[in-house]
């Protein structure tokens, strides 16, 4: 029993990691917010949207193993 | 004809890396405390001196089992699994002997170990996914390979607090890696994950409690690294990710905790307390770092050898994961 929550956490974080990955090839990679413009600067401006969406995506991914741990330490240690 | 090739392959490295392991371990126990190269055991109350560092041991029967194996398949990814986990080791032994006082100063080092992978290009920028296959991460790839290793590395020397984790954890999650391999067809990596296996499961013999020797950096970083660089150029970095994560998640916690890159042992306020009993009590203090061990013990104290039963029971958790992992991504039903 006192294992369960860690492993809790370690499936979660196992299951977040597709999800995650999932969205970012098949969801972000394939987005064009400027369709048939080819000059650098729409390309750049495309590139760096998909970057930004991306990262936000691993800071929530962060973010919510940060609160699975301070939920986890506050209910075992108060 | 081939596969009975293989096997006798196999067991004739497997075995060769074991008694390597093990004798010369053998030779360092006695050896290291005779020059006075021992450390404290803090988790026992009459804190004994444990020889150190066994790393030596491990990196030489492991490079000498890479050796071999290159020269039998010229593989350039055996030889750069050899040049990885020789800097990284090399890099620990300095940090053994000399103790860098900076905590940016290993992982930048560590990153000098990657180059190897990008130098003999034996790295393929198209990472294979359960379920949704492969990616194409051209140019991203390479600059993931330079933070992977140090990443991976210091992410099994932060595990490395107890005695028989490291030896026993590298055991349990390199299985995964290796089934992945076969289930894939690569038997060359295969053949050279070997090595990491038997290794870990020789020194595991004198690392287990109580401990008669530590493998102090040289051990944990090469021993990161070489699993780092297998998941790698064997294509099975999402099997490896999965395997270790145990390790990947102690050292997140233990960063976004103290808010910092630190060495471990700068960190003052320690994660955990001993008692008289010998038993290990998870520290209230806030500032004490988020420890994997600390989280186990945060439910009531344990003795030493029931943390890393508990440790090992996470690490089998992950393991299962990868070997699902693999399955997803290359078990086709015919």
């Amino acid at each position: 029993m006192r294992l369960l929550p860690l492993i809790g956490i370690i499936g979660l974080a196992w299951l977040l990691i597709f999800l995650g990955s999932y969205i970012i090839f098949y969801l972000i990679t394939p987005i064009n917010i400027f369709p048939g413009k080819i000059d650098y600067v729409y390309i750049f401006l495309n590139a760096l949207l998909k970057l930004v969406l991306s990262m936000a995506l691993v800071i929530l991914w962060i973010m919510i193993m940060v609160k699975l741990r301070n939920l986890y330490m506050k209910r075992k240690l108060g | 004809m081939a596969i009975l090739y293989d096997l006798i392959l196999a067991s004739i490295i497997f075995a060769l890396t074991l008694s390597l392991t093990y004798l010369f371990t053998l030779a360092l126990v006695k050896a290291l405390p005779k020059r006075g190269l021992v450390v404290e055991d803090y988790h026992k109350p009459n804190k004994p001196k444990v020889a150190f560092p066994g790393g030596p041991a491990i990196l030489s029967s492991i490079l000498i089992a890479e050796l071999i194996l290159y020269f039998i398949y010229l593989d350039l990814r055996i030889l750069s699994i050899a040049l990885v986990t020789m800097i990284a080791g090399i890099i620990g032994l300095i940090d053994d002997k000399w103790r860098f006082r900076n905590g940016m100063i290993k992982p930048v080092l560590l990153i000098l170990a990657s180059l190897p992978i990008l130098l003999l290009g034996v790295y393929d920028p198209h990472p294979k996914f359960p379920i949704f296959g492969s990616v194409r991460l051209y140019y991203v790839y390479p600059i993931l390979v330079l933070w992977a290793v140090p990443i991976v590395s210091n992410a099994t020397n932060m595990l490395d607090v107890l005695n028989g984790v490291l030896s026993g954890f590298m055991v349990i999650t390199t299985i995964p890696l290796m089934f992945a391999l076969i289930l894939r067809g690569d038997y060359s990596i295969s053949m050279a994950t070997l090595p990491l296996i038997a290794s870990s499961l020789a020194f595991y013999k004198f690392h287990r409690y109580p401990s008669k020797i530590f493998p102090g950096d040289s051990g944990s970083l090469a021993l990161g690294a070489m699993f780092c660089t297998i998941a790698i150029v064997g294509r099975v970095e999402i099997i490896g990710i999965v395997s270790i994560l145990p390790a990947i998640l102690n050292s997140f916690f233990i960063l976004s905790s103290v808010k910092r890159l630190v060495e471990h042992r700068s960190i003052k306020a320690r994660p955990t307390i001993l008692l008289p009993n010998g038993r290990l009590m998870a520290s209230k203090e806030p500032l004490a770092p988020i420890t994997l061990v600390r989280m186990i013990l945060a439910e009531g104290p344990l003795s030493e050898r029931e943390v890393v039963l508990n440790i090992f029971k996470l690490s089998a958790f992950s393991a299962f994961l990868a070997v699902i992992t693999a399955l997803l991504t290359w078990w086709k039903i015919s």
